[in-house]
């Protein structure tokens, strides 16, 4: 087993395309630019990023399914673009989603596929079937077809399958997508018993409380380059010092936003609605001042809805994001 | 006058979302010059007086027929999968008048068949045509396209009523261009197959237009094909206005009849 | 002998579970309806067709009998393919351990074999009902013949359901190529009586050379059968080959030049 699993090096993936008939214009998309990271035996690796950052065209070139346009990319010693068949017997994936399995069949045979697709001698794979259905609590289910499914019970399902070659590196490309609290964090303890056994595990996620409960470490990625990697506490370190105000407001969060931008201690502000009320996320680097400014100015205020905490991975994530200095 | 316009309105959508479908153009399409090549080569040997009608109502009316199948069992199952139904049933305008603009407009569209197999043939298989009895034919293809439709009208009326009808409208086109006569006259089939014909539109279309491409003018024998061709119409026409009532009451005061 | 026992055991079991995975017409009713029904229901319509016109009905059974297997071989590779696409597991079959020429193979070989069953039905329909005279037969070259030819269509299937990646419409595709089985490989009237030009395309398709052989082995002739059924056997793995290599180039513009999403 190599010990540096996966090897990213400067890695760039440009897209070319054409529109036009007679008067044809070029575009080059910069998908990934300048890319580079190594990930440990055994590490969970996580990449957050906005979507069209590049998470997923990153994970196709590291399943073989991309080449890049330039740099170079390693997975357990070998190169994905000319050593793909060496790869592929000692990885494994799923991009989210409900699609990725056959309807038709049920979740025995759709295992039974794959494990002769990964060339699995027969008798070893009944013996695995079994187990990873009864680990992933289908083994009662096993007989009926997938398309009768709900999508909790087919993401387990894929996590069954993509662990049918005992892969040494599997790649989760947003795995809770579209799940329920309770299915969520079932797998979620799924992830965590696989990278117990020594599995490197590449995890993307929305879900930033998911990313720091999960990962080792986490690459930042934006427009096709990565910010920053680094362990999620110390991402979150990024904003020591500071400290967050969230208040919830009815309708005139715009209106005390703005004010609350001109403050000095004021880093940033963000406004999500949330049905009839707003929150207001602030990161202050004096939040006794901040929260006394919006006692004074707001009379909608209500103490109940305002809430002061230490900075999380997701305000971290946000500052890094939105360019914040 | 917003019947009317609600009509026009109902045509001129189902127009627009048939016609790009693909596989309703490789149906009025293919399925016409398929047909009368096959004839045209089977016939190669006929003279050409022979073989122009069956030709021209061999190619022309299987494409008419193959268009009504595929446009009005797939509109129905494609209203139900785009949950368009549900909404269809909840509107003002009855469920009978909207499926009766789209049937009209289905048949107009399906008349590109026999236009194209006109075309097609002259072009290119050289084969001229010659009308004896213009106001016959126009007679007797109006009668068809009415009988053909309201047929069409009451099948859609199966499709919605139940799922596993949909599998049928696999069955729809050739059967009925056997049964219905339009390339070789029903005379031709067992007595069973001539039985079951009786009460089809489409092969008493199919006669009358036959009748009406014959040298001879038309006699009695015409006036009733095209007599059958409407009443087999219009009791197809009938059974279809049951139904549609039939499945608002299945939808509304049962609520045991899926819309989505 | 395990060594070898098992890739073979372990691409059969990939066929037959590809082949209930991805047709989508395996439900008895949607089988009978579509695999049965309405194929007998062509051929008799043609059939029917040729004697009206005074002609011999057990040519045109026999043509459209052994045109049958186009349903499966034709229509049912192409639903595969855009199954598998639907599916999202295009991706996951291209990244597997099994090498996707296998995959591909495996996706064709069932329809191939459902293509013979329907052609059988078919025969049985030309024999009992339209006077197919079976004394001259040769049953074991007919069955190799009917073989060759069904799998030879499914060449021509897996060849044109690869243009579906490319974005081609496989629902014309695949019709304009049966489309051009039942006009040009002799179904239901000589090859030769078309233009020059179109024999040249009649000859390039599969199911004419086969439907050569089939018509002398049922009327008892042996001539010419096997250079026909040589003929068709190349042009079947001719056009399979060339699907072959159309995905591998597919692969290639979406995993090099990314100018292709295999999704």
């Amino acid at each position: 087993m190599h010990p540096t699993t996966v090897v990213v090096n400067n890695v760039s993936r440009l897209y070319a395309t054409q529109t036009g008939f007679f008067h044809r214009q070029r575009r080059v998309l910069h998908a990934l630019t300048d890319v580079s990271l190594a990930v440990e035996q055994g590490e969970i690796f996580g990449l957050i990023g906005p979507n069209g950052a590049g998470k997923t065209t990153l994970i196709k070139i590291l399943t073989t399914l991309l080449v890049p346009s330039s740099g170079s990319a390693r997975v357990l010693g070998f190169d994905v673009a000319t050593q793909a068949r060496e790869i592929r017997p000692h990885i494994n994936f799923i991009f989210g989603g409900e699609r990725g399995l056959y309807w038709r069949l049920s979740a025995y045979d759709n295992l039974c596929y794959f494990a002769d697709l990964y060339h699995i001698e027969r008798k070893v794979a009944r013996t695995r079937i079994e187990e990873l259905l009864t680990r992933v609590g289908l083994w009662d289910r096993r007989q009926e077809k997938v398309e009768g499914f709900s999508k909790g019970m087919k993401q387990r399902l894929h996590i069954a399958k993509a662990l049918i070659n005992t892969p040494k590196v599997l790649f989760l490309d947003e795995p809770t997508i579209g799940l329920d609290p309770v299915a969520a964090r079932a797998l979620r303890s799924l992830i965590s018993d696989i990278r117990a056994t020594g599995v490197t595990i590449f995890l993307t996620s929305h879900y930033m409380w998911e990313m720091e409960a999960l990962c080792d470490r986490i690459a930042v990625v934006k427009d096709g380059s990565i910010l920053k990697i680094n362990t999620p506490t110390a991402l979150t370190d990024l904003l020591y010092g500071m400290e967050v105000v969230e208040v919830q407001l009815p309708g005139t969060g715009d209106l005390v936003g703005d004010q609350v931008r001109q403050r000095a201690e004021v880093v940033s502000a963000s406004l999500i609605n949330s049905g009839h009320m707003q929150t207001l996320t602030i990161q202050s680097n004096d939040a006794p001042a901040t929260i006394a400014f919006l006692q004074a100015h707001c009379a909608t205020l209500d103490p109940a809805r305002l809430l002061r905490r230490l900075p999380n991975l997701e305000d971290a994530y946000i500052k890094l994001i939105e360019g914040i200095e | 006058m917003a019947n009317v316009h609600l009509f026009i309105s109902t045509m001129a959508v189902h127009a627009a979302s048939t016609i790009k479908r693909p596989f309703y153009r490789i149906v009025l399409f293919i399925q016409p010059i398929v047909i009368a090549t096959t004839v045209h080569m089977i016939y190669r040997n006929a003279a050409e007086e022979q073989v122009a009608r069956f030709i021209l109502l061999g190619g022309g009316l299987a494409g008419i027929w193959s268009a009504m199948t595929f446009s009005t069992a797939g509109d129905v199952e494609r209203e139900r999968l785009q949950g368009v139904f549900s909404v269809l049933i909840a509107a003002p305008a009855s469920l009978a008048f909207v499926f009766t603009a789209k049937i009209v407009m289905n048949t107009l569209l399906a008349l590109l068949a026999l236009v194209i197999t006109i075309l097609y043939s002259w072009l290119v298989l050289g084969v001229h045509f010659v009308l004896p009895h213009p106001a016959a034919f126009v007679l007797a293809l109006s009668s068809f396209l009415f009988g053909t439709g309201a047929f069409a009208l009451f099948l859609a009326n199966i499709f919605l009523l139940t799922r596993t009808a949909w599998v049928f409208q696999n069955v729809l086109e050739s059967p009925l261009l056997i049964l219905g006569g339009v390339a070789f006259p029903v005379a031709i089939l067992p007595t069973w197959a001539r039985a079951i014909s009786v009460v089809l539109p489409i092969r008493w279309g199919s006669e009358a237009l036959y009748a009406a491409l014959a040298a001879t003018p038309p006699d009695a024998y015409f006036w009733q094909c095209v007599l059958w061709t409407m009443v087999t119409g219009a009791l197809y026409w009938c059974l279809a206005q049951v139904l549609f009532h039939y499945i608002e009451y299945r939808v509304r005061w049962l609520g045991n009849l899926e819309t989505a | 002998m395990s060594l070898l026992f098992q890739p073979i055991a372990r691409w059969l079991r990939l066929a037959l579970l590809g082949y209930r995975a991805l047709f989508a017409w395996l439900t008895p009713l949607d089988y009978l309806t579509i695999k049965i029904i309405e194929p007998i229901a062509q051929l008799l319509f043609f059939t029917l067709l040729g004697q009206f016109a005074g002609l011999d009905p057990a040519y045109f059974a026999l043509g459209n009998a052994v045109r049958l297997a186009s349903v499966s071989g034709l229509y049912g590779c192409v639903v595969v393919m855009m199954e598998e696409r639907m599916s999202g597991t295009l991706q996951l079959v291209i990244a597997s351990a099994t090498p996707i020429g296998q995959t591909l193979v495996a996706r064709m070989a069932l329809q191939g074999l459902d293509g013979l069953l329907t052609t059988l039905l078919g025969l049985g329909v030309a024999f009992l009902f339209f006077g197919l005279d079976a004394s001259q037969v040769q049953w074991v070259w007919l069955l190799g013949a009917l073989l060759i030819t069904s799998y030879a269509i499914a060449g021509l299937g897996l060849f044109v359901s690869i243009f579906g990646v490319f974005g081609v419409d496989l629902t014309f595709a695949m019709n304009f190529a049966y489309t051009l089985l039942l006009l040009f490989c002799g179904v239901n009237f000589p090859v030769d009586a078309l233009p020059v030009p179109l024999q040249l395309v009649a000859n390039l398709l599969p199911l004419t050379h086969g439907l050569a052989a089939i018509r002398a082995i049922v009327a008892g002739e042996s001539s010419g059968v096997l250079l026909h059924l040589c003929w068709e056997a190349l042009i079947g793995l001719l056009y399979g080959l060339s699907g072959y290599f159309l995905f591998r180039y597919a692969e290639y513009r979406a995993r090099v030049l990314g100018t292709l999403d295999l999704v």
